[in-house]
């Protein structure tokens, strides 16, 4: 019986990860983990080719074991202790389950099991990795898959109740939580940048030995040596050791029970819930003009959810570094593989793609409101005045992001100031038509959430499609100019600012008439979203 | 003075489905309180949302305050203030944040919002909890933000589905009392709900729905204490 309960449990949990996925979706989803992977397969592989011709292959090959398998291991660790507290204590089904005549024990074993599988799904993937790119035994290979999960999710669970304080701390506290999502968002696309220059260097073939000096060389010994559990695993990948594989089996079989016990813990805390102090946010009840009243809505919604204010706004903040940083690694990569000078072309193929990754806000300007979307539509507002300060608020987000980027492009001196700001615009009007096309697509499309305080997620076929779009558009530029300078050796840029400016002005243009266009009468007759 | 008027109100979900309401005909006069009975699935709900604009209809006419509500939207939304069945409103403002956008909305100046919103305080009682994120509020206190919500315009027609639903038994009483009050001031009320007792001691008529058409209008305040004795025998005989 138990059992039985067992399986049905943990495959709901299981469904509960691709609800809502429809067959496009889920294709998407593949094809960009599949990306993912393909690149994460071909940095590793090169960067371990250069690595281990760097002075003694046997130390090299230990250091680098034992530091991929700390990164794996952190990676796993800070994965469970979240997944733990989404999953054990602050998912939804939790207050379900509590009326239910369904034992702690299995809700918990069920749950546990999932993101265990998880991690080892994750775990096997870059163990065969580094498997395949350091050429070491397959016992420890295979060994360090089945024990490494269970290590992590002991750790997890006790990374998990600080995690859990820290979401506490930060809830009610909207500009705090964003000020620091975006810190350290920015923090980790700075790191990026250097793994976007260690790119660079490999395929300009081999800079990066001299990167790795003595000094260097030495701190990555000494980190090796001292990172605990991770180079007893990589011990294994050389030799088989009895007595080592008995140790850290005996230490991930001892994290199962540690795990049971703490989510438990964590369990009980979700099913008898101690009352919280309401923040409070003593709001001006000044009379505003309707379009403001309209344009304000839209930005407490925003953000005041955690989920929405950081894939939203942090991101937009973001973009410029991320713009940035390519161009310093694109630009100068160009140049000396190339030798062209296509900085404009590049400017504007990196801006398009990154307005395109981060506009995705825009996808769920309708559905975002649930129900309310139907209530103000009892209310004497006009659906001009609706959508007009949805699309409005977008742009407002997407010009402070446009313009950062235009600076920092102009500032590092990428750009001409006259080229800054045509980039500049062109970026505007490509995200117009992104945001009026997005929003239009919403208004026809609209899933509303199943519940008054539930968040929709935006479709990766949006982000795929404008994705593709500014592959086409700004990726189209580039490879004009590289062939036309590379065959006749010139380009005026000016060509390059009107082909950029047609495309862009056109589907702004298009854009815009597919949204205003009968649009009273598309709102009257509006009746989606699930009302 | 009509302050509502619907006439031969048709919806359907699908294009060549059902009706979900075929042929509904009332009207609301000022001072009166109306009710629309029925049971699950008679067609209240849809009946509503249809003259609340939040769904388009097929065939029909809806006119607020005289204004057609197809025609002059606008006109006519501003004339009317409304609560849905789910109590929908923006979760993440907080109670006096939801408060001042409706108030935005429907052009209620400072000064005036205020002096409603303590007026409604005395019967809502939301206390301090009007600086607290709607998404925190309670069934019943979500219930009770859309109501203020709906009447800090003092609008001419206040319509409900399912008010009672959810709330205290306190400020059952309170809403009823002001329904009345409200009604007296020469506003209209209109308001679906099963509970029969409440229908036929607040209602002057009570309309009764059947799968999704009209089958009665019953003109409760003529019956007097024998009002709802005869509400609960149409209801059941027709049901």
């Amino acid at each position: 019986m138990k059992i039985r309960l067992f399986f049905a449990l943990f495959w709901k949990e299981v469904e509960e990860r691709f609800r809502g996925a429809g067959i496009f979706a889920l294709l998407v989803r593949a094809l960009l983990l599949g990306g993912l992977a393909a690149a994460f397969i071909w940095f590793y592989m090169k960067f371990a080719a250069v690595y281990l011709e760097i002075g003694e292959r046997e130390e090299r090959l230990f250091e680098l074991s034992a530091l991929s398998v700390m990164l794996l291991l952190a990676l796993m660790t800070l994965g469970a202790a979240t997944a733990l507290v989404r999953s054990v204590r602050l998912a939804g089904d939790l207050r379900l389950y509590s009326a239910l005549p369904v034992p702690h024990s299995v809700l918990l074993f069920a749950k546990l099991c999932v993101l265990w599988l998880g991690r080892f799904f994750l775990g096997l993937f870059a163990l065969t990795v580094f498997g395949v790119a350091l050429r070491v035994r397959w016992e420890g290979i295979v060994f360090a898959a089945f024990a490494l999960p269970f290590t992590a999710m002991g750790l997890g669970a006790l990374l998990a109740f600080p995690v859990h304080a820290l979401l506490r701390f930060f809830r009610g506290k909207f500009l705090l939580s964003f000020l620091a999502g975006t810190a350290l968002f920015a923090t980790g696309l700075f790191l990026y940048s250097y793994l976007l220059g260690g790119v660079k260097e490999l395929l300009l073939g081999g800079d990066l030995k001299y990167f790795f000096g003595e000094k260097v060389l030495g701190g990555i010994a000494l980190a090796a040596r001292f990172a605990y559990p991770a180079n007893l695993f990589a011990r294994l990948f050389f030799g088989a050791n009895v007595g080592l594989m008995s140790l850290l089996g005996g230490v991930a079989l001892a994290c199962i029970p540690l795990s049971l016990l703490l989510a438990r813990g964590l369990l009980r805390g979700a099913l008898s819930p101690k009352p919280l102090n309401e923040p409070r946010f003593p709001a001006s009840d000044r009379a505003k003009p309707k379009f403001f009243a309209l344009l304000s809505k839209e930005f407490v919604n925003i953000f005041r959810t955690p989920a929405y204010v950081f894939s939203y706004f942090s991101v937009a903040v973001v973009m410029p570094l991320m713009v940035y940083f390519c161009m310093s690694v694109g630009g100068s990569l160009l140049l000396r593989l190339l030798g062209v000078d296509c900085s404009f072309e590049l400017a504007v193929f990196l801006t398009l793609l990154y307005s395109a990754l981060t506009n995705v806000f825009c996808a769920t300007n309708v559905s975002r409101e649930g129900r309310m979307f139907c209530v103000l539509k009892g209310m004497p507002v006009r659906a001009g005045q609706v959508f007009a300060a949805k699309v409005l608020f977008c742009m407002l987000v997407v010009t402070v992001s446009l313009l950062l980027s235009s600076a920092a492009l102009y500032f590092a001196g990428y750009l001409p100031l006259f080229s800054a700001l045509l980039v500049f615009f062109l970026g505007l009007m490509f995200s117009f038509a992104q945001v009026c096309f997005a929003t239009d697509y919403d208004f026809s499309h609209a899933r509303f959430p199943s519940e008054a305080d539930g968040e929709v997620g935006e479709g990766d076929g949006f982000s795929l499609l404008f994705l593709g779009v500014s592959l086409l558009v700004g990726g189209g530029l580039l490879a004009v100019k590289l062939v036309r300078v590379l065959r006749f050796g010139n380009f005026p840029a000016l060509y390059s600012a009107l082909f950029a400016g047609g495309i862009c002005a056109l589907a702004a243009l298009f854009s815009a008439l597919l949204l205003f266009l009968r649009l009273n009468q598309r709102y009257d007759a509006f009746a989606g979203g699930n009302v | 003075m009509t302050v509502l008027k619907v006439e031969e109100l048709c919806k359907r979900y699908q294009k060549r489905g059902e009706y979900a309401v075929e042929n509904i005909s009332f009207c609301c006069e000022e001072g009166e309180i109306v009710g629309l009975v029925g049971h699950n699935g008679a067609g209240k709900s849809t009946t509503v949302k249809c003259l609340e604009g939040m769904l388009p209809f097929d065939r029909g006419r809806v006119e607020i305050c005289g204004f057609d509500l197809k025609k002059q939207p606008l006109a006519a939304k501003k004339n009317f203030g409304f609560v849905t069945d789910d109590h929908a409103a923006f979760v993440r403002m907080t109670g006096r944040g939801y408060l001042s956008f409706l108030g935005d909305i429907y052009g209620v100046p400072t000064r005036e919002r205020r002096r409603r919103y303590e007026e409604l305080e005395q019967v809502f009682f939301l206390g301090r909890a009007i600086d607290n994120l709607i998404s925190s509020y309670s069934h019943g206190m979500r219930q009770k933000i859309c109501m203020m919500g709906s009447l800090l315009h003092r609008p001419k027609l206040w319509v409900l589905d399912e008010p009672m639903t959810g709330l205290d038994p306190f400020t059952v009483r309170a809403v009823k009392q002001y329904m009345r009050s409200y009604a007296g001031e020469g506003h209209a009320v209109l308001f679906s709900s099963h509970d029969l007792p409440a229908v036929a001691a607040l209602c002057d008529r009570a309309v009764l729905l059947k799968k999704g058409r009209q089958v009665d209008t019953l003109p409760l305040k003529s019956y007097g204490k024998e009002g709802e004795k005869v509400l609960e025998e149409r209801y059941f005989d027709e049901n």
